[in-house]
């Protein structure tokens, strides 16, 4: 945290820094802190950092991103999922240095490891099409199966076989490990 | 008894179960006891057994797929810190795409032909790879049930994401790139999860998969179906 504290102080130039600083004595004195001297300002200011400014500058970021890709979908009309574009943008806007890494990883590790969790209320939704999955049972789940391995295998064959056969002149691919 | 449809009843048995089922899973190593799998059966055979309606639990369930889509942004993160990697091996990756997408649509539709399903459920069948949301779009578009293909999607996903990797180490699929572009291919965004949890970098190669197969099936799916003599 007090990283983070150090990065917008410096990043903020002088006047902006001086009003900012009156909001934070404003808020301690609120809180009921007695915030005339630096000590009190810096007792108070992670707290008032950790809440306020990293989770919603998280879910800003998030959200935004996500309403931007469904503006996308929106204006071009192109049958794409919103969440998707904005996953790419999401990529973009890190690449371009627009946003900080540390600035979404907090939300964006927790949404993610959590993402199977997700999934059960639409699993669930499948008691209603049961009736109609009688109707094919077995083809539907060959089929699925059958399919399913053969897409994994292909996949996984066709990008080894690619990888090594057609490899550039530069040696190495600079990945990191786990 | 009206307590039952409380929401945050329904909120608090939805994570229990799941809390629960991660638990089992982990004493048992059963693969079949995947968390998520187990958590939809009970919660279904609850629903049916006290009669409630799929509508009341939906008032629960909606607060928690609200955060599919969010956490399906927040894969840009992985994808980001593996851009690098992902440069240096472009056209692998969009051949072997185009190879396991071209393949999923032929197998499972021809597969399901010969076995005797009709028409609309050869169709629904289709684009069972990619994520939900494009799957309905593209099996409403060629005139399938969008409703079994929602249905089907998750199967897969949960298949792929329960056995996936025991899949690929039987193929002899072994670099961490190649098994997370396929999990994300062939199970979308439950399978991207799975890889997620062996390690981010499987995870942002499936998160590219899902993405590039979700976009390659919504194009070819139409084509393919066509060429060989479904639609």
């Amino acid at each position: 945290m007090p990283k983070i504290l150090g990065t917008f102080a410096r990043r903020s130039g002088k006047p902006y820094r001086r009003t900012f600083m009156r909001l934070v004595r404003g808020f301690a004195y609120f809180c009921g802190e007695s915030a005339t001297g630096r000590d009190g300002l810096q007792a108070v200011m992670p707290a008032m950092k950790a809440i306020r400014v990293m989770m919603v500058l998280q879910c800003a970021i998030l959200f935004g991103c996500l309403a931007l890709g469904e503006l996308f979908i929106y204006l071009t009309g192109i049958p794409l999922p919103g969440s998707i574009v904005g996953m790419l943008l999401l990529t973009l806007f890190l690449k371009l240095k627009w946003i900080r890494l540390e600035w979404i990883k907090g939300l964006s590790d927790f949404l993610i490891s959590n993402m199977g969790f997700f999934f059960v209320p639409a699993g669930v939704g499948l008691m209603l099409c049961l009736d109609i999955v009688k109707a094919g049972f077995w083809p539907i789940v060959v089929a699925t199966v059958a399919s399913t391995v053969l897409v994994l295998a292909v996949t996984g064959w066709s990008h080894q076989f690619l990888r090594k056969n057609l490899k550039s002149p530069r040696k190495g691919h600079g990945i990191s490990g786990k | 008894m009206e307590y039952l449809e409380n929401k945050f009843f329904l909120l608090a048995v939805t994570f229990i179960v799941f809390l629960l089922a991660k638990i089992l899973q982990k004493k048992t190593g059963w693969i079949l006891l995947n968390p998520i799998l187990v958590c939809i059966v009970v919660i279904i055979l609850f629903l049916k057994f006290s009669g409630m309606d799929y509508a009341v639990y939906q008032q629960a369930g909606a607060v928690i797929d609200f955060w599919l889509k969010p956490a399906i942004v927040a894969l840009g993160v992985p994808l980001y810190l593996q851009l690098e990697s992902i440069r240096k091996q472009i056209l692998p990756i969009l051949l072997s795409q185009l190879a396991g997408c071209t393949v999923g649509i032929i197998s499972v539709s021809l597969v399901a032909k010969y076995l005797g399903a009709s028409q609309e459920v050869i169709v629904s069948l289709a684009a069972k790879s990619v994520t939900t949301p494009i799957a309905i779009e593209v099996t409403r578009t060629l005139g399938g049930i969008p409703a079994l293909s929602a249905a089907i999607v998750i199967c897969v996903g949960l298949f792929g994401a329960a056995a996936g990797f025991k899949v690929l180490t039987w193929a002899r699929v072994d670099s961490p790139m190649a098994q997370g572009l396929s999990m994300g291919t062939a199970s979308h965004a439950v399978g991207t999860s799975a890889a997620m949890e062996k390690s981010p970098k499987y995870g942002a190669f499936a998160s590219l998969g899902l993405t590039l197969n979700g976009i390659l099936t919504a194009l070819l799916a139409p084509l393919l179906l066509k060429w060989i003599g479904i639609l």
